[in-house]
């Protein structure tokens, strides 16, 4: 087994950017047609994993579980307790969620998640990552200043509420389960689902609405 | 290692610029580069060696490349170190060598294949965890040079072992293809541990940590 020398990779690393063309559309596309003629891969194949990802795969899976957890307590507590498994009763299980950990927000506490490290996300329920979830900025900020970076995306914690950050470090991916709306009894699950926004499910939204349904 | 891509805590970014929209992708490369990744990478790929790859990018180009692209040099990187493709190969797009194309794996079949990912880092180990839940632990004075997963922010910290998840590979040799799992625990900081008395005095930062990133407080 080759043992993976970082020395040589660094030094790989800055020749191909020397020799590669600075467009990434151009790279890519060249890596495409490679791995086409490689026997890698077919198009077809990658045009119907982009249109999983753009289309089937995204934060309404989420949102679904989410809706589901709020009308059914049960459920709810199979979320809480093994959300990895809880999730494959609708199917969503997928990329990145074989070791999921839903936490919640109350009254008192808010979850924030970040991945410091590179940019760890729960693929297979949230789809691809926002891209200032990936940014520099809140990677380094998240961690340190977390009610500053909140109050940028509208989120006013008050200064009794408990503020907890969830760095990404291992393989565990977090998944936040934000309050229920008031004035939402009797609403079904599909109804509460549509109530939940990508952010909450993250933690840079808080007080969700019955009215934007 | 200290690198770069160890962002947590370090200050002088401005404002985090939010898209307000759902778009997966912002542009059609980057849409090609994601699925691209699932297929192109040599046998010993793990993800802690993707990670690291990308963690050795020149600092600079780490910090102004898109994150695709950062993804596309780690998996070429992988496959011209592991002497699969060439430079000349990826610089024309043109294989040296071709082979037959695989089956097409239609939507469906795509779908099924995502649900397969979602695999568990977890594995059985014989020995006993050393620390437990409610446990005041510290973390590793120094940073070790290769692939590791415990940010410099919470080197040299106290804080509480408020989770056991069972042992979990463990990146620092999966970087290598070699799984060594070992017992792997959620720690919590205060904020004021980490950044000293002016942070507020109810934010806690928690980190999933190995055993082997811990010491006895």
């Amino acid at each position: 087994m080759p043992i993976h020398d970082s020395k040589s990779a660094a030094e790989t690393h800055l020749h191909l950017h020397s020799h590669l063309p600075s467009d990434p559309a151009l790279r890519v596309k060249a890596l495409e047609s490679l791995a086409i003629e490689r026997g890698i891969v077919t198009t077809e194949t990658l045009d119907n994993w982009v249109e999983a990802y753009r289309e089937h795969i995204g934060p309404r899976r989420g949102a679904e579980v989410i809706g589901k957890a709020w009308a059914d307590q049960d459920f709810h507590a199979r979320l809480m307790e093994n959300a990895a498994e809880a999730i494959k009763e609708l199917g969503h299980e997928g990329q990145a969620t074989g070791d999921l950990k839903a936490v919640e927000n109350t009254d008192k506490v808010h979850n924030l998640v970040v991945c410091t490290l590179c940019s760890c996300y729960p693929f297979g329920i949230l789809g691809i990552s926002p891209p200032w979830y990936r940014s520099a900025a809140y990677r380094a900020r998240a961690v340190r200043e977390p009610r500053a970076v909140l109050l940028e995306f509208g989120v006013n914690i008050a200064d009794d509420v408990e503020v907890r950050v969830w760095d990404s470090t291992a393989e565990l991916r977090y998944l936040v389960v934000p309050q229920r709306p008031k004035g939402t009894d009797g609403f079904s699950e599909e109804m509460l689902s549509k109530l939940v926004t990508r952010n909450s499910m993250i933690g840079t939204d808080r007080d969700l609405r019955a009215g934007e349904v | 290692m200290d690198g770069i891509h160890d962002l947590g805590g370090k200050q002088g970014f401005g404002t985090v610029k939010q898209q307000r929209d759902f778009i997966a992708f912002e542009t059609s490369w980057e849409a090609r580069m994601w699925a691209l990744s699932f297929f192109v990478g040599s046998p010993d790929l793990t993800t802690d060696r993707f990670r690291h790859l990308i963690e050795l990018l020149d600092p600079v180009d780490y910090l102004t490349h898109n994150y695709f692209d950062k993804w596309y040099f780690s998996i070429v990187t992988d496959m011209v170190e592991s002497g699969i493709f060439s430079d000349e190969e990826l610089k024309s797009g043109r294989a040296s060598v071709s082979a037959p194309p695989p089956a097409s794996l239609s939507l469906a079949g795509v779908l099924e294949t995502v649900r397969g990912y979602s695999r568990s880092a977890k594995r059985e180990i014989d020995d006993a965890p050393i620390y437990s839940v409610g446990q005041i632990v510290r973390t590793q004075k120094y940073g070790i040079s290769g692939h590791t997963r415990l940010p410099a922010y919470a080197r040299n910290r106290q804080g509480d072992v408020i989770a056991y998840h069972g042992s979990h590979v463990l990146p620092d040799t999966n970087v290598n293809n070699v799984e060594a799992p070992q017992h792997l625990y959620t720690i919590r900081f205060a904020a004021q541990e980490l950044w000293g008395p002016d942070a507020a005095q109810n934010d806690f930062i928690n980190i999933d940590a190995w055993e082997s990133y811990l010491v006895r407080a």
